[in-house]
């Protein structure tokens, strides 16, 4: 396989720097000031999620969570929650890895769907004890939903773009090493 | 990999967690500021987006362009049921135009009379809509209209017939204009001809409902809906919209305002007249306390 760089990683923590802003940048753009029932999923929390699973370098977490600071920032959301959650969800699939990684597609997609229900719970569980306001219940199924059905799309976009695969041998977990 | 060392890999880890816990602390930090001290919060936001946003402007420009251009290519399909529609729209604005002629001489007959000047105070600035709020569940947009053009949180926008919203969140350069259809926005309203008062509060559909209404029976689908002033948030008698009779008969408004295309927004500059507290005050500016009534009357 082709070796990791220092340019490479930060080549491509660069484009994933610049993914963020073009995906913030898009929604932003005033094309359509009605009110619609129109959901969009949480494509960059999948990037995300996709990256770490695959290679974790690219994604660290200061850049995670710079990231997802900013947008929580222009797309008015609720200022740090969103980089809090997309921290905590990232975390969790970089400590187990390794799992994750031998996992067939099919499970890590199930895992992935599980772990975007219990961020969103936990959102909403967060916005409720805080009295904020919270999105309606049909919307937050629906962003989840839509989320887990293009998971693959994700996959395949950063396999694409990253030019990254789920490879065994970028598993550097030291029970692993000392077995 | 092999070569690299056990407990220098340990150590970065270790140095990562520790990263990760502090950057956790903060975001949850933060979200408890904007919880907590909510405009202050939203202040940073706003200097964040005054700064970012004007410089997207360039970018921003061409892609909002062509989208438009691919809706407006996309109406050219319902043309000629457009046209048959515009006709019938036609012939029935005829007759108004009449009524309105008619009207319009009766008025200035009266106005004649009364020489009745018509709030000379109100006027506007145009400030061009730059983005959106990015959300589905928040409508607002930031214009290019901020704090150094003299704009005052709390006024009017209209586009160029209907309120759209009223300024929430000003930077130097841009602002926030919170529109009527977000959930957050509550405005006083009176229902013409029968001057019902109520209170137009949004709930994030096209069609913003209509609460606390003083007698509903009194008013019915198509009277015009227009700001009371109350509270001295908006001037009064900016038109808002139609009544129209929502789901389980509830009353909604049509807005005069067309979100559709809003590409500059009118900010009406209002500065609400001094309240009056004082039963012996009622006309005339307040005198500063520190002359002696003595001195006046001399």
């Amino acid at each position: 396989m082709d070796k990791v760089t220092p340019s490479r990683i930060a080549g491509n923590r660069l484009l994933f720097f610049a993914l963020a802003m073009i995906g913030v940048f898009i929604l932003l753009v005033p094309v359509s000031l009605t009110p619609g029932i129109f959901v969009w999923p949480e494509i960059m929390l999948l990037i995300s999620c996709a990256l770490v699973i695959r290679r974790p370098e690219y994604a660290p977490y200061w850049l995670i969570g710079f990231v997802f600071l900013i947008s929580d920032f222009l797309l008015v959301r609720p200022i740090g929650l969103g980089a809090f959650i997309a921290l905590l969800a990232t975390e969790f699939l970089r400590r187990n890895r390794p799992a994750f990684v031998e996992m067939m597609f099919l499970s890590e997609w199930l895992g992935i769907f599980l772990l975007l229900l219990s961020a969103g719970v936990l959102r909403s569980v967060i916005l409720f004890l805080t009295l904020a306001e919270r999105i309606p219940l049909w919307a937050f199924g629906a962003q989840i939903g839509l989320s887990v059905v293009i998971y693959p799309l994700v996959v395949a976009f950063v396999g694409l773009v990253f030019k990254v695969t789920k490879i065994e041998e970028t598993i550097s977990h030291p029970v692993r090493r000392t077995v | 990999m092999a070569t690299h060392n056990v407990d220098d890999v340990n150590f970065s880890r270790s140095l990562a967690r520790i990263g990760v816990a502090i950057f956790l602390v903060f975001t949850l930090a933060l979200f408890l500021l904007w919880r907590i001290d909510n405009p202050r919060a939203e202040r940073i936001r706003t200097a964040m987006v005054n700064r970012v946003v004007p410089n997207m402007d360039w970018a921003m420009a061409p892609v909002s362009k062509a989208a438009q251009m691919v809706q407006d290519f996309q109406s050219y399909e319902r043309i000629y049921s457009q046209n048959q529609e515009l006709r019938r729209e036609l012939q029935r604005m005829k007759a108004w135009r009449e009524a309105a002629l008619q009207l319009e001489q009766e008025n200035a007959r009266l106005l004649d009379l009364n020489k009745v000047k018509l709030n000379p105070k109100l006027s506007f600035i145009s400030g061009k809509v730059l983005i959106d709020s990015g959300s589905r569940f928040r409508q607002s947009a930031i214009i290019n209209l901020g704090r150094l053009d003299g704009v005052i949180e709390g006024w009017a926008a209209m586009d160029g017939l209907g309120l759209v919203g009223r300024i929430a969140g000003v930077g130097d350069s841009s602002s926030r204009v919170l529109f009527v259809t977000d959930t957050s926005s509550n405005i006083p309203v009176l229902i013409r001809p029968s001057n019902q008062r109520a209170i137009l509060s949004g709930d994030n559909s096209d069609q913003p409902p209509l609460l606390f209404i003083e007698n509903d029976q009194q008013i019915k689908p198509g009277d015009r809906i227009v700001t009371s002033g109350d509270g001295g948030v908006f001037p009064a008698d900016l038109l808002v919209g139609q009544v129209t009779l929502g789901a389980n008969s509830k009353y909604r408004t049509q807005l005069a305002a067309d979100f559709r295309r809003l590409g500059f927004l009118r900010v009406i500059r209002y500065a609400p007249s001094a309240p009056i507290n004082e039963p012996d005050r009622l006309i005339g500016p307040t005198l500063p306390s520190d002359i002696p009534l003595e001195d006046v009357d001399g």
